[in-house]
Parts: C-alpha cells; structure tokens; sequence
C-alpha cells in the first residue's frame, strides 16, 4: 500500500501540464484506520450509523507549514494596533479590510511583489506523525486569549494552514478573529468579494489608516470560500458530503449560487474517484483544485509546505463533545450525520485522523516576478491528485 | 523507526494442535501471504463503490483445504484468489462440527462464482466457515489477531479417523487427505445481496492429517 501525489497546472484545459510527481508517505494513522476497520464493532446501534462504511474513508485534505511560520509573515500581527486601536478595521466589513494592519516590514518587498516568505527549517515527516506540525498558533490566538476574547473554535491541534471561512454574517466576532488568522481570502459574491491586500513597508501610525504606506495592493478571492469546502479549521471536505448546500450559500445573500461560475466538480472540494477497473489496480484518486488567488494569499502567510489526508477520528468524536453552545454536555458526543459546518457555534465538531503526509522541499505557493508583472498576480490554478494503491 | 514511504501488510500464521488435556503443540509457525484480494476490498471502500456497511470489510469468512501443498500448482503468490482444494462439502466439515457453515458466491474478480448447497462442487465454490466477530482480537493499532478453529468433530471422517476422499471413481478406492492450505475471507465488499467473500490472505503447509483426537487452531495475525 503506498501514495502519489500529481499537480498539474493549467488544469482541466488542452495545456494541462503535469508538474510534480513523488510519492507520499501513509502514517501509522492509516494503519490504525484498517484496523479499525477490520475490528469495528457489530453491535453498535445501527440507528446511530455509526456501522456507515463512509465513516472509514478519507474524508478531508489539508495544508500545512513549518510551525514558524504561524509566528511570521502576515501572522506577525500588530498587537498595539489591534489591543490600543481596538477595531482598526473600523466600521467595514472585516472580510475586505483586515488585511490592512498586517505587520510587513520591508522584506517583503523584493522587487514588484514577488514575497519570499521567511520560515525556519521544515522537519521531515515520519511515518509516527499525526498532524502537519505541532501546532498553528498564531499570535492572534496569544493576543485574544490574553485578552480574555474569544476567537471561536478554531483547532490548532493539527498544524494546519487556518481558513477565514465559511461564515455567516452574523457571527462577526468569529468571522473578525478567523480573519486575523489567515491563510485563505474570503470568498467571491455578491455583497463581499475577496480579500483585500495591501503590501506595506510599514505600518502607519495614524489610526484612520494604518495601511497608508503601502507599496503595492491587489485583492484575492477564495475557491475554498466560495465553494464552501474549507472549514475554519483548514480541513477541505468532499462536496457531496457538505450538509445544506443550498440554504447555507443563499443564507443572508452573501453568496448568489446564480453567479457562481460553472465549475467541474473537483473544483468543489475534495473529489474521490477511480479507474473502471479499480479494483483490479487498487487505486484510488483524491483530486483537489487549487486556484490561483488561495496558493497567493496563503504565500503571504508563509506557504505551503506540505499536506495531509484525513479520515474521521470517530473514538475522540463520541468520546469528546466539543459543543461549543454547550460545553458541558459531554454525554451527548458528536452524532452522526457529522455536520460539515463544524465551526460554527451550535454545530457538531468534527474530528480527524492523518491518514498520509505530503512533504515539499519548496514552497508550494512559490512564485517571482515576471519583469515588471507583480509575482502576487501572476499565480495560476493547481490541481492536486494524491492516489493511494491499495 | 521506517525509513520507508510504502506501508507493507504483512501476516504471521501459527497452527496448534489442541489436546482435550488443553495442551498444546505448534505444528505450524510462519508468515502467510495477503493476496490482491485485500486490496480489492479496500479499493471498494474507499472508493465508495462497495457495501456501505464496514462489517461486510471484516474478514468474517474461512475456508480450510487439503490440497494446497501437494498440489504441483498450488503456490504461495498474491494473486491466489480461492484455495486449491477446499472443503468441498457440509459433510467433509463434519456434521457434528461446530462451526458455522455457509454456502455464499465467492467474488473472483470480474464474476461472481456459484454454487449450490449439498457439498456438490461446481466451479470452485465450497462452504465458508463464518468467523465470530468475539474470534478477532485488536492486539494494537496495528494488528488483528484471527483464531480460526477445527474442533475435534470437524474435518474428519464419520468413524473419526482422518477425511477421505474418493480419488478415483473406477477403482472406488478412498484416499486419505490432510489439512493443508487455509485462507481468510472478507465479507462481502462489494455489497452484493447475497455475501460475495473475497480472499485476502492464505497460506499453504504440510499436511495436517486431523483425527477427533485434537483440535486444530489457526492464529493468525495481520499487521498493518
């Protein structure tokens, strides 16, 4: 049993090129998991579905980072404007300003905009690993709990890159604080659209604009975000799993579905497919779209430098219910259907279990300038097809 | 600590003669082979594409056979899909034997085998032994632990000496035959509507003639 991994670019296009090709590395996670397997009981209430084959299967993809990285880059937040200026995003909506008051001295400016980010040694991955990295805590995350606030229920605990989204509109201090950890814009719509990116020599000490001195802007916008299949947390789940499609992108008209444009579906998350004769090859393919404008904002919070797959880690979800409108309630456990929207005050939570590790030698988000064209502008859509042969 | 990037499954088979007296003596102590089989049952989970409920992945069936060492084309290889002689019949099991027998359509590959009940044999298919879910043990995170189990009355002949067969119709003369090849079963991957066993690991060895004067237990290990 063993993985590869694939990345074309230009994806889904007469050019689609492939560009990367190396093998994986299955953790002592996927061992576990078929054993489990093998050993899951057959007394369990079936009612509680908890004999659901699909709670066995790989089930979400993310990315990761050296842990310095989350103490860097445009994690390197400026506690004196957000603790003295108290809400420098002011009165806007945090998803298209926030990015203003990120800490960017002048190395992060090399040339138009082409940021190198600055991370310390990536450790090799072990076949004992359970997660992308120690921890991503981001001084955001020092910050608030100093400050008694509350940053919602993200999870560090895996070391991956955090998301900004999906969020309601409602759940502004939970959207603010997600904002404030990174690593992927908010999503394209209707009302809010992208992210937007102000590359600054320093921070400027005026309060009505912080981001005064800076030496070039541009704006992203999330797929994750759009399509709705990230979680807070960085997790990327498979699109036929998401519960209330429909209702959740029309909810408050954030997202117009009317306007999404016409996607393949692996654009949509996490995408299992097969060979007709899969079961004479054992493969089985995960494919994942990344566009452009995700791997550029997630550059300016240092990269990707690896990515894990995911399967349920069912014993901590009955053991542990995390329910954030109820803390206390940990007889009830988390039940199945499992709800994607895990993050979201007075949803279930999801838990999960590595499965199998991707190393990077460079950063996958790496890109430089083209002349006088900006680096920042120039990235193009990835896709990612990570097989594992059985 | 692995310095490699493939997860390799592998298997340790160790079989026992149990006495009534409860001693016991290892007869058999070796790796066992996992055929492709595992990786089609696998490949039907994760792709979605098979049952949908995970006891049908556990390795729930087994079949014992007499002719996989003696056999000249028997051979110990990862494409072995079905046992070279297995016990063709309810009978050769031992009516008295308590095991659970069942005549299910073994999957082998593009098809589906059948049979039919009666001990007849028609394109491979002979009974499975059902394997009680309180047989398998989760040793670690890591490996499951099988007990496979011929008591004293299974496999034998009615007078309780060692399992004849007919070799030869014109002669009529009986040959007596030895336990000597034995594989694990998954349930049912695929989902069919009737249990379509797939095999997924095996193991041939010198025969074991098997009287009623002992038990014989497989313990077999995976490690994953």
């Amino acid at each position: 049993m063993h993985g590869e991994v694939r990345i074309y670019k230009n994806p889904n296009t007469e050019n689609e090129e492939l560009i990367y090709e190396e093998n994986n590395l299955l953790v002592d996670g996927a061992s576990e998991l078929i054993v489990d397997i093998l050993t899951a009981n057959p007394a369990q209430d079936v009612h509680t579905h908890l004999l659901d084959a699909s709670n066995y299967t790989i089930q979400a993809i993310s990315f990761g980072k050296p842990q310095s990285a989350y103490s860097g880059n445009a994690h390197s937040l400026d506690m004196s404007a957000l603790v003295v200026y108290g809400n420098p995003w002011g009165g806007g909506d945090p998803a298209r300003e926030i990015s203003g008051i990120r800490v960017l001295s002048s190395t992060w400016y090399g040339g138009p905009s082409a940021y190198p980010p600055t991370n310390s040694y990536m450790p090799p991955p072990s076949p004992m690993d359970t997660k992308l990295c120690e921890s991503s805590e981001t001084p955001i995350d020092v910050a608030t709990q100093a400050s008694g606030g509350y940053i919602g229920y993200i999870d560090n605990s895996h070391g991956n890159l955090p998301n900004t989204g999906p969020l309601l509109p409602y759940q502004t201090t939970l959207r603010r604080n997600a904002l404030l950890k990174g690593c992927f814009p908010a999503a394209s719509g209707v009302i809010v659209s992208g992210t937007n990116v102000w590359i600054v020599s320093s921070v400027h000490t005026a309060l009505t604009d912080i981001k005064a001195n800076y030496v070039w802007s541009g704006q992203y916008e999330s797929l994750f975000n759009t399509v709705e299949s990230m979680d807070l947390s960085g997790f990327i789940n498979m699109p036929a799993r998401c519960d209330n499609w429909i209702s959740h992108k029309s909810w408050g008209g954030i997202h117009n579905p009317a306007n999404d444009e016409p996607r393949t579906l692996d654009t949509k998350g996490l995408v299992v497919s097969a060979e007709a004769d899969f079961y004479k090859t054992g493969k089985v393919d995960y494919n994942l779209y990344v566009s452009g404008s995700d791997l550029g904002y997630a550059n300016l919070f240092g990269g990707i430098y690896n990515m894990g797959l995911w399967s349920l880690d069912r014993q901590t979800m009955l053991e542990v219910a995390r329910y954030e409108d109820n803390p206390t309630d940990v007889a009830t456990g988390i039940h199945y259907p499992y709800s994607f929207y895990n993050n979201i005050i007075g949803s279930y939570l999801r838990r999960y279990k590595l499965f199998a590790i991707k190393s990077f030698t460079k950063n996958l988000c790496h890109i430089t300038d083209d002349g006088d064209t900006p680096g920042a502008m120039s990235y193009q859509d990835l896709k990612i097809v990570w097989s594992i042969i059985f | 600590m692995r310095f490699v990037d493939n997860k390799k499954i592998t298997g340790h088979l160790q079989i026992l003669k149990r006495f009534p007296n409860g001693k016991e003596t290892i007869v058999f102590d070796d790796h066992n082979i996992i055929v492709s089989g595992m990786s089609v049952g696998l490949s039907y989970l994760f792709t979605a594409s098979g049952s949908n409920n995970i006891t049908d992945y556990h390795l729930g069936y087994w079949q014992a056979g007499v002719s996989g060492f003696q056999s000249c084309g028997a051979v110990d290889v990862s494409t072995v899909s079905a046992l070279s002689g297995p016990l063709s019949s309810m009978t050769e099991y031992g009516e008295n034997c308590n095991l659970e027998l069942v005549i299910v359509d073994q999957y082998l590959g593009e098809s589906i085998q059948t049979g039919e009940v009666g001990g007849w044999l028609i394109n491979k298919v002979a009974p499975f032994v059902k394997l009680p879910f309180n047989k398998v043990t989760r040793i670690n995170n890591k490996s499951v632990r099988y007990t496979l189990v011929l008591d004293e009355e299974a496999a034998i002949s009615p007078d309780g000496t060692v399992l004849k067969r007919s070799a030869d119709t014109d002669s009529g003369n009986d040959n007596a035959v030895s336990i000597s090849e034995v594989g694990l079963f998954m349930t049912n991957p695929t989902g069919a509507a009737t249990h379509a066993p797939v095999l997924c690991a095996y193991r041939s060895f010198s025969g074991i003639p098997k009287t009623k004067d002992f038990a014989l237990v497989f313990r077999w290990t995976l490690n994953f």
